[in-house]
């Protein structure tokens, strides 16, 4: 199937170790991209923030009063699967492009490849550490703090874990089909709705399973759920760990066959 | 020990949506890969194609050569002979697709000036991202950055957007950082050159003193000036093929030869 050799495999695990203990770089560029999208605008990356906060608004009043619940028990669930749900498809759909746009780069200087892939993560990352200030806001309001808060300070690697292995598969494929990357974004449009971000899972009644066996689903429940004041559940946790496992045993070997052609698709 | 050794290296494209026109896309066995030629230009690497219609470039075709610490190689050879190809493969942009290449030392690529620099940041956090990404430390960024400074002779512009550089400040930039690192093995495509005459003068002992301390260098050029310069060693290639290798006055004597033969 593939024909992959000891050198290669050793190749690519020192690529990504090389790329971690790279993080100067990759946060470096990552910053870098966030700002260049703001420079020169007064409000600056908090314009990400700005355009969240209307939206969550919007969307809270309408989740509300469709679906029978107060506002204030609405919003902040709306507000945090938004924020998530930003943070998870943008790690997917720029990092789908993270070699593709790094060509200029790649072809001039010997970064390790996944830098670029890390890179795309964490401006993301960033990005939503900007969108919790909305949280943080609605926190104050409504004065929901909790010890489970901590919670969520682990929980935020775990899904960055088992979510990483997706841009760097769909990097490497992306950069050979170009196609690609535009069926991620009409799968992530699509996902949008099978996703529990506005709704909540009981609310399908009979249907809920459709949704649980999406694995967002569960990314999306360990991260809010902890900063809602609930325990993630062992189901959320289980299946995470799953994606995780199930995602880097494809995508590793994946990655070890093709790192060096990568180059050449460019 | 700095050295690059190479041994029969091949860097070969492959051309989707090229299928040789002749020949149906269909499953075919090993025996029917055979390679032939279907065609050649006068520049660049031979176009083969397998019978099952896969086109295939080959940019480097089986190169040999060893390279020791203290070697100047100037690379030489006609529009498409490799000399970019080959400057991206020993900086590990592309892996050879067949044969060994071993490099042992830190290679830093010299890529153009004005490439991943933020038109947006101020002068010195140019000087912090581009220094990061070559994959020099904070340690010996910090150390190096008054000199970067000095040198380059910008002064309260550093504070300031490079977007408001003319481009002689920018490409002042540009070779102050360059230059102000040491590299174990450098590598350039085309020498880096500098600013208006008075400031020439100063960059070049600047770059002078810069491959002083480097290991191996390896620049690809079209100058003769520059091969007499700075090269201790030259080599000619054409259509990914090693022609010569060895002293500067010979490989020019050479590469005129070349073209002459195929002119």
């Amino acid at each position: 199937m593939l024909d992959l050799t000891l050198s290669q495999v050793f190749k690519a695990k020192t690529d990504i170790a090389a790329s971690a203990r790279k993080w100067r770089v990759w946060h470096m560029l990552a910053w870098q991209e966030i700002r260049q999208r703001y420079r020169r605008s007064t409000f600056g990356p908090f314009w990400l923030t700005l355009s969240m906060g209307v939206q969550i608004a919007v969307m809270g009043v309408v989740v509300s009063s469709l679906f029978g619940q107060e506002f204030h028990k609405a919003l902040p669930y709306v507000a945090l699967g938004f924020i998530f749900w930003n943070m998870i498809s943008g790690i997917v759909n720029d990092g789908a492009m993270s070699f593709v746009g790094a060509n200029n780069w790649i072809l001039q200087i010997n970064l390790p490849l996944g830098t670029y892939v890390f890179q795309k993560i964490w401006s993301n990352t960033i990005a939503m550490a900007h969108n919790l200030a909305i949280f943080v806001v609605l926190v104050f309001i409504y004065r929901i703090y909790s010890f489970s808060f901590l919670l969520f300070v682990l929980m935020l690697p775990l899904v960055l874990v088992s979510l990483a292995w997706a841009p760097l598969l769909l990097a490497i494929v992306s950069t050979r089909f170009r196609d690609l990357p535009a069926i991620v974004t009409n799968s992530f449009s699509l996902l949008f709705w099978l996703t529990p971000i506005v709704y909540r899972p009981e609310q399908l009644g009979p249907r809920a399973f459709i949704v649980e066996l999406n694995p967002l689903t569960h990314m999306l429940a360990l991260l809010r759920d902890p900063l809602l004041g609930q325990m993630p559940s062992v189901v959320n946790l289980e299946w995470v760990c799953a994606t995780a496992i199930v995602g880097w045993t494809i995508t590793f070997p994946f990655y070890a066959r093709f790192r060096g052609r990568i180059a050449y698709w460019l | 020990m700095i050295a690059i050794d190479a041994q029969d290296i091949y860097v070969e494209f492959p051309l989707y949506g090229q299928r040789h026109r002749s020949l149906r896309n269909f499953i075919v066995p090993k025996a029917l890969r055979a390679r032939r030629t279907v065609a050649t230009g006068a520049v660049g690497g031979a176009i083969e194609a397998e019978l099952s219609g896969k086109v295939v470039i080959k940019a480097i075709d089986g190169l040999s050569f060893s390279l020791r610490e203290g070697d100047r190689l100037g690379i030489i050879g006609h529009n498409g002979a490799g000399k970019t190809t080959l400057l991206r493969t020993l900086i590990g942009v592309y892996e050879p697709t067949r044969g060994r290449l071993s490099i042992n030392g830190a290679v830093t690529p010299m890529f153009s000036l004005s490439d991943g620099m933020d038109q947006d940041a101020t002068g010195y956090e140019n000087i912090w991202l581009r220094s990061t990404v070559l994959g020099f430390s904070r340690g010996v960024i910090a150390e190096h950055i008054d000199d970067i400074a000095e040198f380059s002779e910008l002064g309260g512009y550093l504070n300031m957007p490079i977007r408001t550089y003319s481009s002689g400040m920018l490409v002042r930039l540009g070779f102050a950082i360059a230059t102000a690192l040491d590299p174990q093995i450098l590598i350039m495509d085309e020498m880096i050159g500098a600013g208006d005459a008075k400031f020439l003068s100063r960059a070049e002992a600047r770059l002078k003193r810069m491959i002083e301390r480097t290991g191996i260098m390896v620049v690809a050029t079209h100058g003769t000036n520059i091969l007499k310069t700075w090269c201790n060693k030259a080599m000619l290639l054409s259509h990914g093929k090693l022609v010569f290798l060895g002293g500067v006055d010979e490989a020019l004597q050479r590469y005129e030869e070349l073209s002459r033969a195929e002119s």
